[in-house]
């Protein structure tokens, strides 16, 4: 504890004045908003812009603003193509004004303008951070991009609302996070965000855009019209829990996963439900598991059922199977006898002729496993 | 035993998908347009950093997704030397929430700063770090490869073994 607390000391001290900590964050948080003020800012409206910023100049009074309220000045058709690069040099001219001028300079507004075209010149790649401002630009990220309609659901940490998006006029499903925590933002929602983001499948609900303010974080989702319990509700029960949990990430089910965080059979598939993470979150599948039991069937082919683990294109099958006889101590698997049909180049296999299985049909999968 | 079937079924696999992430995530020139912060002010801050992930007893993987977050944030935006203590120990939040199961408290971590930061200045910059990523947390780390090498290693010896035995 008392090395605790040297090291402590040892970086407060490096920590020089504290006085100014208040004074920095407020630039945070006036960055922050300005990213969120000009998404919301409306091209035309370009003025009236101008006008609010100089009245939170006034507010703070802190001197950050004006010299960015001159470099807005620019017509509105320029403007609009360089958004992204000029966000990143109005930065870099506030953090350089912060270590090298005194706190109540005014620069003259012709300095400025060269800073301003001094920064366009420069040649930069479309970064992740100007591309996201480009979509913010058609409507990507807003709030009034999407009309609410009816409540759908509200759990402890979420509430999640029907909503029409503006740009597509699709329906999607709009889950609002609180983010008003002691501990600030959820670590649900965190792992849900980012998980998420990584994750396109079929059977996974698609995140197509977050929007991010301060007091609350709406994550819009495509829109389905069951939750996966009231679709196996409606299928009256004839699907038991676990094929379901394996069909999830195989095939077509036409429901939303990730809204049924209550619902604890996706628990343990972890993948579709990263809302349901008290543990650690991994996107390892879990080991129940099974990969092909046969180690000897040749390299990258499917199972007779051509199942393919969604995670990356060449994992392992989900389904158990084996070519060898004895494993089930019968036929072959349900799927039959493979034949050239179902499993081009079998009949060449050596080691597939030395069996000298007998034939048999395929059988319906319903006989082996209730749905 | 189950972690090692684990990585047997899914270890090259779940490997290949996140080599290819790898780029994705890596900072590029975090100190390139950083008036403040300077090479030293990050290697006193990362050294800090380590005594603390040990403190509260967090895995690897947290910490060095923590150095992750927080030079691709220096990357993104510049920093005043004056919070950047409170901007390490942001990231390390954010970092436990993605993988830990107890992250440790605001509180906790604050005391560690000497108090000299309030609650409402860590949420918001919290805040502004996860607006600037975009949210994207799940970086591939140095702990993620080191223990999948060290298990490639280990399987690999256990196969030593077994062929011995049956020889």
């Amino acid at each position: 504890m008392n090395k605790m607390k040297n090291f402590k000391r040892r970086f407060s001290l490096s920590v020089p004045r504290t006085e100014t900590i208040e004074e920095s964050l407020t630039e945070f948080t006036e960055q922050f908003n300005q990213l969120n003020n000009q998404r919301n800012e409306d091209l035309a409206q370009g003025h009236l812009q101008l006008a609010q910023l100089g009245r939170e100049v006034a507010a703070d009074g802190s001197p950050v603003s004006p010299p960015e309220g001159q470099g807005r000045s620019p017509v509105a058709a320029v403007r609009y193509r360089n958004h992204g690069q000029r966000r990143c040099s109005m930065e870099a001219s506030a953090g350089d004004k912060r270590l090298s001028l005194p706190m109540d300079i005014r620069l003259p507004p012709e300095f400025l303008q060269k800073l301003q075209m001094e920064s366009l010149e420069l040649p930069k790649p479309l970064s992740r951070m100007s591309r996201r401002a480009s979509l913010s630009d058609i409507g990507f990220g807003k709030l009034e991009t999407y009309i609410k309609l009816d409540k759908l659901g509200e759990g402890t940490y979420a509430t999640v609302f029907k909503g029409r998006s503006k740009l597509t006029e699709n329906l999607v499903a709009l889950k609002e996070i609180r983010l008003e925590h002691e501990e600030g933002a959820p670590c649900t929602a965190i792992r849900e965000v980012s998980l998420l983001k990584n994750l396109k499948h079929a059977n996974i609900v698609t995140l197509h855009d977050i929007i991010h303010t301060e007091r609350c974080l709406t994550l819009v989702f495509e829109y389905l019209d069951n939750d996966l319990k009231q679709y196996l509700e409606s299928c009256g029960n004839l699907m038991s829990v676990h094929n379901v949990k394996v069909r999830g990430v195989q095939g077509p089910l036409p429901c939303s996963s990730a809204w049924v965080g209550g619902f604890g059979g996706w628990e343990r598939l972890e993948i579709p439900s990263p809302s349901t993470g008290t543990g650690r979150s991994c996107l390892q599948p879990p080991p129940g598991w099974h990969r092909c039991k046969d180690e000897r069937l040749p390299a990258g082919t499917a199972t007779p059922w051509g199942h393919q683990c969604p995670l990356s294109g060449t994992a392992p099958t989900l389904v158990e199977v084996s070519i060898t006889p004895s494993a089930h101590g019968g036929p072959l698997s349900p799927a039959g006898t493979p034949t050239e049909d179902t499993w081009p180049g079998i009949t060449s296999n050596e080691e597939f002729k030395a069996y000298n299985f007998s034939q048999y049909r395929a059988q319906p999968l319903i006989n082996h496993a209730p749905r | 035993a189950q972690e090692l079937q684990a990585f047997r079924d899914y270890g090259e696999s779940w490997y290949r998908s996140r080599k290819g992430l790898e780029s994705r995530f890596q900072p590029r020139e975090p100190l390139a347009r950083q008036p403040q912060v300077t090479a030293e002010a990050r290697c006193k801050l990362v050294s800090w950093l380590i005594p603390v992930h040990r403190h509260f007893g967090l895995s690897l993987e947290a910490l060095c997704l923590a150095v992750n977050i927080l030079d691709r944030f220096l990357a993104t935006t510049p920093v005043a030397a004056d919070c950047f203590q409170l901007l390490g120990v942001t990231a390390l939040l954010i970092a436990c929430k993605q993988v830990e199961v107890h992250p440790p408290s605001v509180k906790e971590l604050l005391a560690l700063c000497c108090d000299a930061f309030t609650r409402q200045q860590l949420r918001n910059l919290e805040c502004i770090v996860l607006h600037r990523l975009d949210f994207d947390l799940a970086a591939p780390t140095v702990s993620f490869f080191l223990e999948h090498f060290s298990q490639v290693r280990l399987e690999a010896r256990g196969a030593d073994a077994g062929e011995a035995a049956d020889a």
